[in-house]
């Protein structure tokens, strides 16, 4: 037992509120994380239907203009910034010591420092809809210079602005903790190529935000000197250049498309290598991969940008083109990993192959976009919506659920129904390809993202009705995983320390870990360190 | 740490290579400063992590080591709980807050934020 250990023995674990809130267990802090995001999912999700009912039919008037522009600001910024990148974060500090075999993170308070000033930043982006000018109205990306006081004057902005620059402090906090605890608490055997794949992925994704985040909040801080200290930096009438500001603006913003899914990339290499009972297929082309797509994700920004004229198309559209190959690697290696496996087809299983199937479709589109004569026909239209929510939702999403149900039994020792968790898939599965497939044929056909209405124009009507009906399918699914959980939660069928049999070190540990994290560890000899302890005749590690 | 090293100087040379690729083909102020930033901070954990190694000895970096091999080694004190980080968060958003709504309330947050941060030291002790 290491001196870490000892040390945490003498702990008393406390339960009740107050015990909970001061907490700086990693556990905690994570599951506090992952709560809080998908309460934020539950909130950015009622917002997207009632936009799906706005737009079921041509001249719905359910929601006027300045509201539906609030309405997909809030569900933009909530989906990115509060519930599938901190999602990810809350998983990582549930997970990463337990998969390095360390007994907390490097910096525990600041661990939950970070937790709150999220809490507080999300907040503060919703009171904006409390304001008499209601929320921010300017997208997720809020371009100058639409997001200038002159045109945006409510104070909503003002507080989309302020509450990012507090999510921005928090994730750059959160990463600096995830590279230390990785690179300095492993456990004595758990050299770097013996980690995770779950846990490199975090490694990327941290070094990601630690590149994009700052640029960000730069981009935040000068629009806020722009809008009250009499600034000029975006304001072409003064000198200044609104090009900038998507220069600012991408440089972050394409990266933290790949902070929101590497983490999720981490899960879906967990779950298949133990649901086909077989090591991770090209474990060091998985790594090598992840950080070939954050290298990368650095030099694509203005693909955003093609039609501004401004940049340098080629370049951007010969890097992104790039990108597709170590993401192609990683769908090998899974596919790799899956083959001549003895495939275990469970709800985690189903999941991360509902991934598969939705992201490539969304990598598909990508790769099309990635085109600047494609991108200038499919700029603003619903294509791009399609595309984003193959990546984001069929992909990263899918991801979320197929970790809640991997580590669900991890993290509270109670299964979840299998029967409704095959029925939360379906239902997920199919609402999400009917409410986003139909957008790519009315991006093509040019139906306009961002409005709260259209013409009455051939197949429109039906592809939108079809849409919205997805959607509520979707809700469904969701409804059904809320009471799955709770039920479960109720039922209290004990999963046991290991009911899938998995391979890193949270599955040697208890459910839930005590709080040490650790009684005894296992000798760490591959990256399958329990797998290796349970069947030290099998012991080896990856099958590359 | 010397896979950790690698990393470092891996992405520090390739944000070096790509700022100056990005120059040759676009000669874009703009984004090859972003570019060289990123390269500069790659470049600066890079000799962090260098000057770091010359002091590390890590069960972690040592592929034969056992977990009992640490035993005995202090690594340092967890604080279990903390109600001064909920504090000193509450500090920053005051801070932030003001800034859209009033000074008054960042120079508060300042304090708070202070006074919270100087107990979260106190407490370490």
């Amino acid at each position: 037992m290491s001196t870490a250990s000892a040390m945490l023995d003498a702990r008393v674990v406390e339960h009740g509120i107050i015990a909970w809130l001061t907490s700086t267990d990693h556990k905690r802090v994570g599951i506090l994380y992952m709560t809080t995001s998908l309460g934020f999912f539950c909130v950015a999700g009622m917002l997207a239907l009632v936009m799906r009912a706005q737009l079921a039919q041509p001249g719905e008037t359910l929601v006027g203009p300045q509201a539906y522009a609030q309405l997909f600001t809030l569900h933009g910024t909530a989906m990115i910034f509060l519930v599938i990148a901190p999602f990810g974060f809350g998983l990582a500090n549930y997970l990463i010591p337990l998969q390095i075999g360390a007994a907390d993170m490097a910096f525990p308070r600041v661990n939950a420092f970070t937790y709150w000033l999220f809490l507080l930043g999300g907040l503060t982006i919703f009171a904006g809809a409390a304001t008499n000018g209601g929320a921010a109205s300017t997208g997720w990306t809020a371009f100058a210079p639409l997001s200038d006081i002159r045109i945006s004057t409510g104070f909503g902005q003002d507080l989309w602005l302020v509450g990012l620059l507090m999510t921005s402090i928090s994730a750059i906090l959160t990463a600096v903790n995830f590279i230390t605890t990785t690179f300095l608490y492993r456990a004595p055997g758990m050299t770097m190529w013996r980690i995770p794949i779950f846990t490199w992925e975090m490694l990327a994704t941290s070094l990601l935000v630690l590149m994009a985040f700052p640029t960000f909040a730069t981009d935040l801080a000068l629009l806020f000197i722009d809008r009250h200290l009499g600034g000029h930096f975006f304001d072409a009438s003064a000198g200044g250049n609104p090009i900038l500001y998507q220069h600012l603006f991408w440089f972050f913003g394409h990266p933290e498309v790949y902070i929101m899914i590497l983490p999720y990339f981490g899960i879906i290499s967990e779950v298949v290598a133990v649901f086909s009972r077989k090591p991770i297929f090209g474990y060091t082309g998985l790594v090598l991969s992840a950080f070939a797509i954050a290298g990368l994700s650095m030099g694509v920004w203005a693909h955003h940008m093609f039609t501004t004229g401004a940049v340098d198309n080629a370049f951007f559209s010969a890097v992104s083109f790039l990108i597709a190959v170590p993401t192609g690697i990683k769908f090998f290696n899974w596919i790799g990993t899956m083959w001549r496996g003895s495939l275990w087809l469970s709800t985690p299983m189903l999941f991360a192959i509902g991934f598969m199937l939705n992201f490539l479709i969304g990598g598909i589109s990508g790769v099309m976009v990635a085109s600047p004569p494609i991108d200038f026909h499919a700029e603003d239209s619903y294509f791009l919506v399609a595309h984003l929510h193959y990546v984001l939702a069929g992909g990263s999403l899918f991801a979320l659920f197929a970790a809640a149900y991997f580590w669900f039994p991890k993290i509270y020792c109670v299964l979840l129904s299998e029967r409704l968790g095959r029925w939360c898939f379906a239902l997920l599965f199919l609402g999400f390809n009917v409410t986003f497939f139909p957008m790519h044929l009315l991006g093509v056909m040019g139906m306009p993202r961002r409005v709260e209405t259209y013409p009455d124009l051939p197949g429109w009507g039906a592809l939108n009705v079809l849409s919205t009906v997805g959607s509520v399918i979707m809700a469904i699914g969701v409804i059904l995983f809320i009471y799955d959980v709770v039920t479960s939660l109720r039922r209290r069928r004990t999963a046991g320390g290991d009911p899938w049999g998995g391979y890193s070190l949270e599955w040697w540990t208890s459910s839930p870990p005590p709080e040490h994290n650790f009684d005894s560890l296992p000798p760490i000899r591959s990256e399958r360190p329990a797998f290796d302890a349970r069947h030290p005749e099998l012991a080896g590690g990856s099958d590359t | 740490m010397k896979s950790g090293i690698v990393l470092f100087i891996s992405s520090a040379i390739f944000g070096l290579l790509i700022s100056a690729i990005y120059w040759s083909s676009s000669h874009d102020r703009t984004g090859t400063t972003l570019l060289g930033i990123m390269a500069a901070a790659l470049v600066f954990g890079a000799c962090y992590m260098l000057l770091a190694e010359r002091h590390a000895d890590l069960g972690g970096d040592r592929p034969d080591a056992s977990p009992g091999d640490e035993r005995g080694v202090r690594i340092g004190v967890f604080t279990v709980r903390s109600a001064w980080t909920i504090i000193a968060a509450a500090g920053g958003a005051l801070v932030l807050w003001g800034l859209a709504i009033s000074w008054t309330l960042t120079a508060v947050g300042f304090a708070v934020l202070a006074y919270a941060v100087a107990r979260l030291i106190i407490e370490s002790r």
